[in-house]
């Protein structure tokens, strides 16, 4: 049985050191199907670490996390990988790609880890490359296509792009977005926004949008405030 | 499917990564080259003589015999008298037998007097007969037949005339000028001894000592072809011979017997034996040579670990991301020992490329230069070698291998720098 949310999160407690006081309490956090939540809170907050956990890359937490119906504390270590692969498209603030792949096959990569998602990119375009090509078309990445830009020549607001387009090839579930837009300036930021936003919604994934930018909310369906457990008790 | 990102990253850090399989190629051109040294010297070494069953001479080492009558090294203190080697000749046991008479020289190399035996039955290398380059074998008195190095350093042609020195090394004072030899023909390079060689015949050695007593030429005697025509030229004495026997497991019985020669004091050996003893002599060279090679593969691995290992602080966001599209860390583990093993394997290959082409560009001249015949053939053992450094190589690869594992733990989506 699968349950409606992409993602649960109940009774979460975690902290780096054994017996630290928690860094993140979360008690109950649910994103349904096709959803945006705007996670917000100060630096140091815990909002790179709470990715960490939700992509099953950071074991050592108390309480369950859910992606897809699927406990990630019942799954191996390979298992979490597998999922990630399947089910999450992440994007970073900064250094998403890699400079020795062209912008394509930098996209077409996230294929590469997943049978699933290289299925229903095929499925959708015909082949990976293709759908590639649709995706970063639609994120206005044409004339990147059009003039064959090396990596290392985008600009940022293109590289964000790029990962977008990664992000979302193959249709998964979740994105995770850790402050993409904060080497963005403000129009870059929006449109940026506005576009994955657009993409996610088209393709029925939720997204999970991380930053410290109050202003950004207003894009958003739902908005959680993540404080310090420090400031918070 | 890793292939090609592997590929495409290699690339990127091209400079790197040409510069790892360089110094692995250097390497293992080295090692290899030296092994393929080592082996091509042995061999030529071994079959400085073959076919030959004993060598008998004046009673003395054994490494001394062989010395000066294989090597042309040294001199021999005693000669054999000329009835004792018509003797042994002329035992029912013994096949053929090749004179040897040493004791003079020209510009540095070795005049050898013997017979027409040792065109026949002198043998080298794998059972290889000598043939010649240009002209023929020498057939009378003041004829002689170079060696194909004495012939080229020389830069004589058939029909030069030639002065013997009265012994050994290039700047003696006496020489036999009243009797000058013709270069009659030039033999076909052998690597060995041979080479070096000046040949004539037995007659030609007495014809030149006519007249001489201790070392120098008695005052007014002139020795003129119509009276060397009718003097009986037949040696007294020669330096040692080599034997042939009829069957091969009467070898230990006749050296037995040769060693016993009541009429004067005579020594038999076998070349094998005496070879494998002066190569022992040697053999520490040989190993010391090996194992310097070796270290230097070791150097040249250890400088593709720290290239590997530096490279692994930048790259470690590489593998961040990486982590983060799906790969575990067990991949990205594979990924960096693939690429240890790649970079391996490419140096070893080109080390090869590079060893083989060397050899091709200096073969003619070492033999020349060296009588060394480095031959095209794969060295024996080398294919273990090289495998060993294979192993080495992807091993070192997991030192690195490992530091991207703890970084792509530690890190987790998020590098620390
Ligand atoms: N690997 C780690 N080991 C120990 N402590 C860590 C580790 N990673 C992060 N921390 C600590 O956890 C806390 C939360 O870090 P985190 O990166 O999640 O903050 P953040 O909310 O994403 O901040 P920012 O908005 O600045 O990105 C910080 O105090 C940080 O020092
Ligand atoms: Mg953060």
């Amino acid at each position: 049985m699968r349950s409606a949310d992409t993602l649960s999160i109940q009774k979460l407690s975690f902290s780096w050191a054994k017996n630290a006081p928690a860094l993140l309490t979360i008690d109950d956090l649910k994103l349904g199907s096709g959803s945006s939540l705007f996670l917000r809170g100060p630096s140091g907050c815990g909002k790179s670490t709470l990715l960490n956990l939700a992509a099953g890359v950071l074991e050592g937490y108390k309480g369950s996390i859910e992606i897809c119906g699927q406990r990630l504390e019942s799954l191996s270590a390979r298992q979490r990988d597998r999922l990630r692969a399947d089910h999450i498209g992440l994007i970073f603030q900064q250094f998403n790609l890699l400079p020795w792949l062209t912008p394509l096959e930098n996209v077409a990569l996230a294929c590469r880890f997943s049978d699933r998602r290289r299925t229903r990119a095929v499925e959708r375009s015909g082949s990976v490359i293709e759908d590639a090509r649709r995706l970063m078309s639609e994120l206005g990445l044409d004339e990147v296509l059009s003039h064959n830009r090396p990596t290392s020549a985008l600009s940022i607001g293109q590289q964000q792009r790029v990962a977008a387009a990664r992000a979302l090839i193959g249709g998964p579930e979740l994105i995770m977005a850790d402050e993409p837009t904060s080497a963005l300036d403000t129009e870059h930021r929006d449109r940026f926004i506005d576009l994955l936003l657009a993409e996610a919604r088209e393709c029925g994934t939720s997204l999970l949008f991380v930053s410290h930018d109050l202003s950004l909310a207003q894009h958003f369906e739902h908005t959680l405030h993540l404080e310090g457990a420090r400031i918070a008790s | 499917m890793m292939i090609d990102l592997l590929w495409k990253s290699l690339k990127n850090r091209r400079g790197t990564a040409l510069l790892c399989v360089l110094t692995i190629a250097f390497s293992v051109a080295l090692l290899a080259g030296v092994e393929k040294v080592r082996q091509d010297m042995r061999e030529g070494f071994f079959n400085t003589v073959s076919e030959t069953d004993l060598i008998v001479g004046a009673r003395t080492g054994q490494i001394e015999l062989l010395l000066y009558s294989v090597f042309h090294l040294g001199s021999a203190t005693n000669n054999i008298r000329w009835s004792s080697y018509q003797r042994i000749t002329n035992d029912s046991a013994v096949q053929w037998t090749i004179p040897v008479s040493l004791g003079d020289s020209h510009k540095g190399f070795r005049v050898v007097g013997t017979s027409a035996s040792f065109f026949e039955h002198f043998r080298f290398g794998r059972d290889k007969s000598l043939s010649m380059s240009t002209g023929r074998s020498f057939n009378a008195v003041h004829e002689v037949t170079l060696g194909a190095k004495v012939a080229k350093t020389l830069g004589y042609k058939v029909g030069d005339q030639v002065i013997i020195a009265h012994g050994l090394g290039s700047t003696s004072f006496s020489q036999h000028k009243d009797q000058p030899f013709t270069v009659v023909g030039i033999l076909a390079p052998t690597g060995t001894p041979v080479d070096q060689s000046l040949l004539v015949s037995l007659e030609s050695i007495s014809a030149i000592h006519i007249g001489w007593r201790a070392g120098v030429p008695m005052p007014g005697f002139k020795a003129d072809a119509d009276k060397l025509a009718t003097m009986d030229l037949t040696p007294k004495e020669i330096t040692a011979f080599m034997v042939g026997l009829k069957t091969k497991t009467q070898v230990f019985q006749m050296q037995r017997a040769i060693n016993r020669y009541s009429k004067e004091p005579l020594m038999a050996i076998l070349p094998g034996v005496a070879l494998q003893e002066l190569w022992q002599v040697l053999g520490g060279v040989e190993k010391a040579m090996l194992l310097v090679s070796a270290c230097v593969v070791l150097a040249g691995l250890t400088g593709m670990l720290g290239v590997l290992l530096t490279g692994m602080q930048q790259r470690r966001r590489e593998l961040a991301l990486l982590r983060a599209i799906g790969a575990s860390p067990f991949y990205l583990l594979r990924l960096v020992i693939a690429e240890a093993c790649i970079l391996t394997a490419t140096g070893i290959a080109a080390g090869l490329a590079l060893l083989w082409g060397t050899l091709a560009a200096i073969q003619s001249i070492v033999q020349e230069g060296l009588g060394l015949y480095l031959t095209f053939g794969w060295p024996t053992g080398l294919g273990e070698i090289l495998t060993a450094v294979l192993i080495a190589g992807t091993l070192a690869g997991t030192l690195p291998a490992w530091k991207a594992w703890r970084y792509t733990l530690a890190d987790g989506l998020t590098p620390k720098i």
